[in-house]
């Protein structure tokens, strides 16, 4: 594995890979995943695709972006991306981010001591091309020779040297996909410096600027979520018979009340979900309903697209799409006459609709918007539903999302509930604030495009499956049945893969899911327990 | 923040090995400061800040060479940190050990304290018929040039310090009831957009607002 990769060789050597992984290289894992023979091997990019698609990182691509047609083509995208520099750094194209990214451009020391926090960096065996401040230095030569004012020697004392060319812009298109925009180097940086945001910045950039984006983010993701109504694909007919199917299924299966009020007028909550839950965890949103219905609680879901689905995946590389879906959502609230918009357990959702989307919601548009955390801590103290917390005995740890936790500094409602509601919650190491991030951070957790992801679950993800198998480590085989707590749909999507690939189920008894069903599973009167194990 | 501005506790739970050099390093750069309050107090009451700024100054000086050199060597021979340096980075801890080593110099050499009293009374009155020992001259020379340098570095991340810190990164203040805030947000949407990609459908007229609110535009399909 290269090691001291020199940042001015970024732009060199286009046609090879800046470095190479092996499992062998990565940090191992605790019992029984110790064994290197053991584990998955790594899909290969096959050579007939590198002479299509641009491979010239660590030999993954999140991407697939294709390899220009011409010079002329190579050259043309390469001004394009000088022109993104310049906007990136004004006021009027860019204000949403302008001034911290500016300052985090500007008064970085170069000490390094965020690079240690980052999960990606120290599993992949601190692999140099993953350094949170790798990609943060390029682009700061980059700005500093070809954007700024002033003679080309002063931006090469000061900074160091850089070239712009296709092999740069192409390499740092890939890497700006390797970070999960966690942000713990930022919460690890003594100056307060934010490479996670710099990496969103250069993520919008290419969005913005040259219109590139992984499809799942952008074509799958938030163009069909204003064209259809929902990344799902779901329209709002499917959104409305599937969550009827879901009240009909899950009614008769706990004996609660399990029926979802639509578009009700001056409703207290308009609920949004992560659409995603209703195809892939309907336990979710039908234990969403069973506790508000249980609590009393005057709320009601939207029929109208996109408002049933609180996915913005703008959040994670375009200000635009990201405005574009908050509106819409909001929108649909003002028209509902709702009190307020209350956050399914969805961490992005979280944070792209009540901080970020908060700068273009004006006036009556800014509606009040809250996580779902504290309410249902709320309604699990007020003792309008009866709870037996030994229907929970079992070992329950939680997994805490970047963006409800570290981004936001939701930490304690959800641990008052488990520590309330099951006997046997403990805490995995570290957590809250320094939580670490699944791997399916930033949109990864829905991008699984050529090898990536093998990437996303072997590295990116190594850091929290360890910190999972230390959690139960007093119990670790499959007799004793474990619930792995994590109340985000995007979350739930990469540690569905995560346990997956390692059958982590079979060899060690894990089984994953959200809050709200723990929280179904200790009512007392529920006909059968709501929490599966197989 | 105090104990980051003063302790500097990120870099000592997260880079220790570093702390080691950086801590000293900047400590010795508040301990100056405070030596140079005392030597302007020093000029109204002798007796008592005297004292005062050549402890200050000694500990100082030392602690902020040792620091400076330390960091000299660990960024030239740490592959961590050589990787991303650039000359400049060498010649700020150069420039900062010659200001922390003259001043140790100076101040274990002569009469200190009392020129320096001298020289800021003179240069506070523009008066410049005023004679240094050459280590004092040399001191404040130094210094002088490191003075007008500075703003020019990232060095002045000691200020940005205080925005960075906590506004930058976790300052979520809401806009609801923030009227000045709205009125401003309300300005910048009404700013032309001119990004370039196909489904922003920027045309040079369209504001924040427009671009916003509008259907998505077709676009082919991207990479």
């Amino acid at each position: 594995m290269p090691k001291n990769l020199k940042v001015e060789d970024f732009g060199k050597h286009e046609n090879e890979q800046l470095t190479s992984l092996n499992l062998q290289d990565l940090v191992p894992l605790p019992p029984p995943y110790d064994k290197l023979g053991d584990q998955p091997a790594w899909k290969q990019i096959k050579h007939e695709q590198t002479k299509e698609m641009v491979v010239n990182l660590d030999g993954v691509s999140a991407c697939s972006l294709p390899k220009p047609k011409s010079k002329e083509e190579e050259n043309e995208l390469v001004e394009k991306f000088r022109a993104g520099l310049k906007k990136i750094l004004s006021k009027q194209d860019n204000w949403t981010f302008q001034q911290p990214l500016t300052l985090s451009l500007d008064y970085c020391a170069k000490c390094q001591t965020c690079n240690d926090a980052c999960p990606v960096y120290e599993m992949s065996g601190k692999n140099d091309l993953y350094r949170p401040t790798l990609r943060s230095e390029v682009l700061r030569r980059l700005i500093a020779k070809y954007v700024k004012k002033g003679p080309a020697w002063l931006a090469k004392f000061k900074h160091g040297n850089i070239d712009l060319n296709w092999t740069t812009v192409s390499r740092l298109y890939e890497l700006a996909y390797r970070c999960t925009l966690c942000r713990r180097c930022a919460q690890a940086c003594p100056m307060g410096v934010d490479n996670g945001l710099i990496t969103h910045e250069l993520r919008k950039i290419f969005s913005q600027e040259l219109g590139w984006a992984p499809k799942e983010l952008h074509e799958k993701g938030t163009v069909q979520q204003l064209k259809a109504g929902s990344s799902t694909g779901m329209t709002p007919l499917v959104v409305k018979d599937n969550i009827d199917f879901i009240d009909d299924d899950f009614s008769q299966e706990t004996g609660f009340d399990a029926k979802t009020p639509w578009d009700k007028q001056g409703a207290d909550i308009l609920l949004i979900h992560n659409a995603g839950e209703i195809l892939s965890w309907p336990e979710n949103v039908a234990a969403f309903t069973i506790i508000f219905n249980a609590a009393g609680l005057d709320w009601t879901l939207s029929n109208q697209a996109p408002s049933y689905d609180g996915v913005n995946y703008g959040l994670f590389y375009d200000d635009i799409q990201l405005a574009r879906i908050a509106i819409k959502h909001a929108s649909t609230a003002r028209k509902l006459g709702v009190k307020k918009i209350v956050m399914g357990e969805c961490g992005h959702q979280h944070k792209a609709t009540i901080t970020i989307a908060d700068r273009v919601l004006v006036g009556d548009m800014n509606v009040k918007r809250e996580s779902c955390l504290p309410v249902l801590e709320k309604i699990v103290f007020s003792g309008k539903i009866k709870f037996d917390p030994s229907q929970n005995n079992f070992p329950v740890t939680l997994h805490d999302p970047c963006n409800i936790t570290r981004n936001l500094g939701i930490i304690e409602p959800q641990r008052r509930i488990l520590r309330y509601l099951c006997p046997q919650f403990r805490e995995m190491t570290p957590h809250g604030k320094d939580n670490y991030c699944c791997g399916g951070g930033s949109g990864f957790a829905v991008m699984s495009p050529n090898n990536f992801a093998d990437w996303r679950i072997s590295v990116g993800g190594r850091k929290k499956f360890k910190q999972i198998l230390d959690a139960f480590g007093d119990r670790p085989g499959p007799e004793t049945k474990k619930y792995l707590c994590a109340p985000c749909s995007n979350c739930k999507g990469q540690l569905r893969d995560l346990l997956g690939y390692y059958h982590a189920g079979e060899k060690a008894g894990i089984t994953y899911g959200g809050l709200v069903e723990l929280i179904v599973n200790a009512m007392v009167g529920i006909k059968k327990p709501y929490v599966k194990w197989e | 923040m105090f104990q980051e501005i003063v302790f500097l506790k990120g870099v000592w739970e997260h880079n220790r090995s570093l702390w080691i050099f950086s801590f000293p390093f900047h400590f010795g750069l508040y301990l100056l400061t405070a030596m140079t309050a005392c030597l302007a107090g020093a000029a109204l009451v002798p007796d008592v800040f005297r004292p005062a700024a050549w402890i200050f100054g000694a500990a100082g000086y030392i602690l902020g060479a040792f620091g400076a050199l330390g960091l000299l060597i660990k960024r030239a021979f740490d592959p961590k940190l050589k990787t991303f340096a650039s000359l400049s980075s060498y010649f700020n801890l150069v420039f900062l050990a010659a200001l922390f080593l003259s001043g140790a110099a100076a101040l274990f050499s002569g009469p200190f304290l009392c020129q320096m009293t001298s020289f800021i009374r003179a240069f506070f009155t523009v008066n410049p018929g005023i004679t240094l020992d050459a280590p004092i001259t040399a001191h404040i020379i130094i210094a002088m040039l490191f003075l007008v340098y500075l703003p020019f570095t990232y060095m002045m991340h000691f200020v940005a310090k205080y925005f960075t810190y906590h506004e930058v990164r976790w300052n979520d203040e809401p806009m609801a009831g923030n009227a000045a805030m709205e009125k401003e947000v309300k300005q910048l949407l009404s700013q032309k957009v001119t990004w370039a990609a196909k489904h922003i459908g920027a045309d040079g007229k369209k504001n924040w607002v427009d671009i916003a609110t509008m259907s998505l535009p077709e676009e082919k399909k991207n990479a």
